[in-house]
């Protein structure tokens, strides 16, 4: 047989039966001999066949005593032995013992005339009395003709036994050699199955080493391959940052609107490749598995910032983001792949159609961001590429067509974080992408505000502006503030100031107007109903 | 002639007697080291019986025995300790059984077969009889002889 073929199914279907049966065979032998060994060696049939002799001469023995000595007890022993002999002859005539000594009396009968014999003189036995020498006489005579037979038929049953041991001897003999035979064929079929499991062992073994190095050829020319696609992401950025960058300066340059238009496309079109460079970046070390994700503390609203900046020119006029009531203000995450995840989504549902609005929905369920990119119902072609998104998963990453590159980073940038993406129905009608990251939630403290006015007018206009969760307004002043808004025209500002500077040590304060002693102030607001300004101003110090 | 025949009988094949052990009334005795208890039959059969019912290679078919279990009898006897005990036949045949025979199955001393009171034609009046069809291992040619019938004295070894 050459190793390379391999050993058929059935083979050790057969040898397995072989060995059932063998097994079978040998069991069904050595339990039917068990059986039959013990059933003879259960039998005493020479023994019961002597005790006849020795009850018959005891019996005989009594009698003579009774008519020497002519006394009652001699009476009872007499009775006595007459009725163990009876039971004696009583066993030679009933059950197993009896069935064998039947066969062994056939020929001569001799225990049934002895029965007949002692139902013969039962009475006289019963009746006699103790000094009846010519009864008793007569009872040893005639007990007397029954020795002989007795005897022979006692030498029929030792040859019988010695007949019986032959056979138990015999059946010993084939029974061990049955059972030879049958472990010879057990080793032998023993031996065969171990040259068949060794030659399988042995097949499966190059097959294995086949496999393996196939594996480390098609992982090496995967690694080559990816360190082909980072270097060339490399090399391409380093050109293309040479052109954004200037691109940028020349956008504060003094040109007219056709210029900047022209301007503006060059530069949407840079970042684009930008964003296509980094992802092919990415890409490259998820297959060779250098890929790492940088989890930083983020707000949601950065995200969305950060995408709608990527996509600004591209789509993000007919974008729509929302954030659901219950997403934390502040998550883990690494907000760069996140952008480019959402980014990367979103341009491929822009390019496979040109939807009037699309929207980008976030959420926050058991741990996970999940941004939902929902638009109107697709044409056949967007089905057709969403239908290529989900099947992504299927196929071998350099077995994607080229219009799935997108989508398949995208792909690859959530499964690195640990999440999925999913096509849902939407309402009305369409289709919606679904992708989910876990995210953990990062508690933001809660901001005091402390506002100072001339008026309440104006505190309650302020704090209408900066109304939210996470700002808390004191009024009293008693209570330690993170901010205190002074407004710049209160009379008696440096009085004032130092009172609030005492009482809020840690706060950062800020100016409403122009104060007049700006060394009080952390952050001047020039113009007061400048809330832009305020706002940001709160967050770049909470930023910092 | 006749004569001649007894004296030749009664020289070489008499037992030695054991005058008063044979007494009527006595169906059995028991003997722990030196003391010595006899029974009648009549207060063997007022004893707790139990029934065995099983069939044996003396007898056609199984049969209902009934009887005293024998490891109560040695206990009340005060020999629940002895490791072996030697049951005597009235022929004088004996057998020596150890008592973990008697712990490990209720081996009766059987004074009825089937309702009928056991005689000395019927191997009784007292016939040691073991539980053989509820127990597979008891079919063997050791517990075979071990069936003793007539049984006439129990002995402590």
């Amino acid at each position: 047989m050459s190793p390379d073929r391999p050993i058929p199914r059935y083979l050790g279907v057969v040898v397995l039966l072989a060995m059932t049966a063998f097994a079978a065979v040998g069991f069904l032998t050595i339990r039917k001999d068990v059986e039959a060994l013990q059933k003879i060696s259960q039998d005493n049939f020479l023994w019961s066949a002597t005790q006849v002799e020795v009850a018959m001469l005891r019996f005989q023995l009594s009698v003579a005593r009774m008519a020497l000595d002519q006394t009652e007890q001699s009476l009872a022993e007499v009775q006595e032995r007459f009725d163990i002999l009876w039971n004696r002859i009583d066993v030679m005539s009933a059950g197993r013992v009896g069935e064998m000594m039947r066969v062994y009396d056939e020929e001569t009968g001799t225990i049934a005339d002895i029965k007949a014999h002692l139902q013969d003189i039962d009475m006289v036995v019963q009746n006699i009395r103790p000094d009846d020498t010519v009864g008793a006489t007569d009872i040893l005579q005639s007990i007397e003709s029954f020795r002989s037979p007795l005897r022979f038929l006692t030498l029929r049953v030792v040859r019988g036994d010695t007949l019986m041991s032959n056979q138990i001897r015999d059946r010993i003999q084939k029974s061990s050699q049955i059972t030879s035979v049958i472990s010879l064929g057990a080793v032998l079929l023993s031996v065969l199955s171990l040259l068949l499991i060794f030659r399988e062992n042995k097949r499966q073994r190059q097959i294995a080493e086949f496999n393996r190095k196939a594996a480390r050829e098609a992982d090496a020319a995967n690694k080559a391959k990816s360190r082909f696609l980072t270097m060339m992401s490399h090399e391409l950025r380093n050109p293309l940052n040479g052109v954004i960058g200037p691109l940028a300066l020349l956008e504060k340059a003094d040109l007219d609107e056709g210029q900047k238009s022209l301007l503006e496309q060059a530069s949407r079109s840079g970042r684009s490749i930008g964003a296509m460079v980094s992802g092919l970046l990415d890409f490259g070390e998820m297959q060779d598995g250098r890929f790492r994700l940088a989890y930083a503390p983020f707000r949601v609203t950065a995200l969305v910032d950060s995408v709608r900046e990527f996509l600004a020119g591209q789509g993000a006029e007919v974008l729509e983001v929302r954030i659901r009531p219950g997403v934390p203000e502040m998550i883990s995450g690494d907000m760069e792949r996140l952008t480019q995840v959402c980014v990367h989504l979103l341009q491929f549902v822009l390019e496979t159609r040109d939807p009037t609005t699309i929207t980008l929905d976030f959420d926050y369920e058991r741990g996970c961001l999940i941004g939902e990119i929902g638009f109107a119902e697709p044409e056949a072609e967007t089905e057709r590429r969403l239908d290529l998104l989900m099947g992504l998963g299927d196929v071998a990453p350099d077995q994607v067509a080229s219009e799935a590159l997108r989508p398949l980073i995208s792909r690859e940038l959530v499964s690195a974080a640990g999440g999925r993406i999913e096509l849902v129905p939407a309402e009305p009608g369409g289709r919606a992408i679904r992708f989910s990251v876990p995210a953990s939630k990062i508690e933001v403290p809660k901001i005091a505000v402390h506002i100072v006015t001339r008026s309440a007018a104006l505190a309650a206009i302020y704090e209408a502006a900066l109304r939210s969760e996470r700002v808390v307004f004191h009024r009293g002043g008693d209570e330690a503030a993170d901010f205190v808004l002074v407004d710049a025209t209160s009379v008696g500002l440096d009085v004032l100031m130092e009172t609030l500077k005492r009482r809020h040590k840690d706060a950062v304060f800020i100016s409403i107007g122009r104060p007049s002693s700006p060394a009080f102030f952390n952050e001047v607001v020039e113009t007061p109903n400048d809330m832009g300004r305020l706002r940001s101003c709160i967050l770049d110090r909470l930023a910092s | 002639m006749r004569l001649a025949l007894l004296a030749i009988l009664f020289i070489f094949l008499s037992p030695p007697l054991s005058v008063g052990a044979r007494a009527d009334a006595v169906a059995l005795t028991v003997v722990n080291g030196a003391e010595e208890v006899a029974f009648t039959l009549d207060q063997i059969r007022e004893m707790q019986r139990v029934t065995i019912v099983t069939d044996t290679e003396f007898t056609d078919g199984p049969v209902e025995y009934r009887g005293p279990v024998v490891r109560d009898l040695l206990e009340n006897l005060g020999m629940g300790d002895a490791e072996t005990v030697r049951f005597t036949a009235a022929n004088d045949y004996f057998v020596d059984i150890p008592t973990s025979d008697f712990r490990d199955y209720d081996v009766i001393l059987a004074v009825e077969a089937d309702g009928v009171a056991l005689s000395r034609r019927t191997k009784g009046p007292l016939w040691l009889m073991y539980p053989i069809a509820d127990f597979p291992e008891l079919r063997d040619r050791i517990y075979n002889n071990r069936l003793i019938w007539q049984v006439v004295k129990i002995e402590r070894l």
